[in-house]
């Protein structure tokens, strides 16, 4: 018997734990560690950010699901890894603390053969002063935030119906986030919003952001084929925010929030502040903060995790200039190259370094994105990852043999851009690579057959459907698997 | 609701006529477009 043990079950954790279920023989188990009772798909958070879904709709149990599919959940924070065991055991484990009520506080070790860590980030909203739900801005990363969101939104909409004008601000809060395309869906679905309760006229909505330009979403933009042209996709998007009258501030950084100020930096140095009625700004992720120790009981974290508690794979983490990154950089097995039964998915994984190109300001302060790598790309290596330990725990292989680089993946996106039935819209878009390869696609980076945008009232249909796709795949009902990640 | 001002940020991107606007929801379009799109994903989900 063999045991694969699985840390987090957002996106990434849910795909892994249910395809090797699926694939394990019963004499294998696998077993979950989630601080969280239930899963929530992230992305339909914004919608609950505008009023137009409760939480209960974005959200599910995960211990019933877990019992049909005979994984062993516990419901806990992983708090230390210690790949050789210790002193009483050279058992690999790792140390847990219960988050359930029947046992809080209560830790325990479980031990393991393979390990995938699939925490997700810490929404690290300490990174700036007075930045996040407890303090002075608003956060749609949770669905607990998503609902306080739209409870203070609804508020200002009621003071605009009695004629107030108001300020909102939305964007990222620190000059090193990525997800603005999370950012991006909320404008754009508070700006819907607003013109349905007809207060669109009341609000001056204004975009705040670390990117170099509108588009970049942390990807360095892309370029897609268009009437004629190939155009970048900074011009579509500054396009939809004039057509939307949204106005925007790129190359920022925030450094402080206070009640109804922002204080940033931008790229040339110099310090601004605007004030705003309401500000819905993401905060920069880390890795969730996991120790490390060996079986002396001597801290190697540095062995498993880089310096913003990410961990470390299969990636080239030299140090480099932007002109001689490499899509080989990236890594596509996940493993760890010190512990080979550990692995890391989705946002836990620690990239070799960012997409778009980094930037500081004269004062030394860096701004431009960190690389995304959510969603789609986020279970797909999530999948791969799992067939690859399944192989192994079954013996038919002795090492990873399925690849899934992020340099040789496409993603699909879509983007909320309003959400009704008939009148809202979305913008789809496809890309291939996602890490652009200008090698091989010297003018853009990006095969330009495989990298297409619009928007439109389609896109939001789909939208709609995968909101239901990936909440029936993760609840492991009848075909889940012929749902793609 | 901002409006566009010579020499001003919103001046100098381009903006969708009102019938590029109208086939962003236009039924019957769209529900083509929501084929064409689909296939595209496919495509790429094919590439993995």
């Amino acid at each position: 018997m063999a045991r694969l043990l699985i840390l987090g079950a957002g996106i990434a954790g849910q795909t892994a734990a249910l395809h090797a279920s699926k694939r394990l023989s019963s004499k294998h188990e696998v077993v979950v560690v989630s601080p969280n009772s239930k899963w929530n798909w992230i992305p339909s958070n914004i919608w609950v950010g505008v009023g137009m879904m409760k939480p209960e709709q974005v959200t599910f149990e995960l211990a019933p699901v877990y019992k049909k599919t005979g994984i062993y959940f516990h419901q806990a924070r992983a708090v230390s890894i210690h790949p050789e065991g210790d002193l009483s055991t050279s058992n690999p484990f790792v140390t847990i603390e219960y988050t359930h009520e029947s046992k809080k506080g209560e830790t325990e070790k479980i031990n393991y053969d393979y390990l995938i860590n699939s925490t997700g980030p810490k929404l690290n909203f300490a990174a700036t002063k007075g930045l996040g739900p407890e303090l002075n801005s608003f956060s749609v990363c949770t669905y607990d935030h998503a609902a306080k969101t739209f409870s203070a939104l609804n508020e200002l909409i009621q003071r605009m119906k009695k004629g107030e004008k108001k300020t909102l601000l939305i964007g990222v809060g620190h000059g090193n986030c990525t997800c603005q395309g999370a950012a991006f869906e909320y404008i754009f679905n508070v700006e819907y919003l607003l013109r349905k309760n007809k207060v669109r006229d009341k609000a001056n909505l204004v975009w705040l952001s670390n990117e170099k330009e509108l588009g970049d979403f942390g990807i360095g933009g892309m370029h897609i084929k268009r009437g004629g042209y190939v155009t970048h996709s900074r011009i579509f998007t500054e396009s939809l925010y004039t057509e939307r009258g949204i106005s925007w501030i790129t190359q920022a950084h925030v450094k402080e929030v206070i009640d109804g100020e922002i204080f940033y930096e931008t790229l040339d140095g110099a310090e601004h502040s605007i004030k705003s009625d309401f500000a819905m700004l993401l905060p920069p992720f880390s890795g969730v903060g996991l120790k490390s120790f060996n079986k002396q009981g001597e801290e190697i974290t540095k062995d498993l995790f880089a310096a913003n508690s990410f961990m470390l794979v299969d990636a080239d983490y030299s140090k480099k200039n932007y002109s001689d990154w490499n899509p080989s950089d990236w890594p596509s097995l996940y493993q760890n190259p010190k512990y080979k039964n550990i692995f890391a998915a989705g946002i836990a994984f620690a990239p070799p370094h960012a997409i778009s190109k980094p930037m500081q300001s004269p004062n030394g302060t860096p701004i431009f994105p960190t690389p995304p790598r959510t969603g789609m790309p986020s279970g797909v290596m999530a999948r791969q990852i799992a067939l690859n330990i399944t192989d192994m725990m079954e013996g038919r292989e002795d090492k990873p043999t399925r690849h899934a680089s992020m340099a040789k993946m496409g993603a699909a996106c879509i983007a909320s851009a309003g959400a009704n039935f008939f009148k809202g819209t979305a913008v789809s878009m496809t890309m291939y690579p996602i890490i652009p390869d200008f090698e091989t696609y010297p003018d853009t980076g990006r095969q330009l057959k495989y990298t297409t945008g619009e928007i439109g009232l389609a896109g939001h249909w789909i939208k709609h459907f995968l909101h239901h796709a990936f909440i029936y795949k993760a609840k492991a009902k009848p075909f889940w698997k012929i749902i793609p990640e | 609701m901002n409006e566009r001002k010579p020499y001003e940020q919103s001046y100098y991107p381009p903006v969708p006529t009102g019938f590029t606007k109208f086939m962003r929801t236009n039924l019957i379009y769209q529900f083509f477009r929501f084929l064409v799109i689909n296939f595209k994903m496919l495509r790429m989900v094919r590439k993995h």
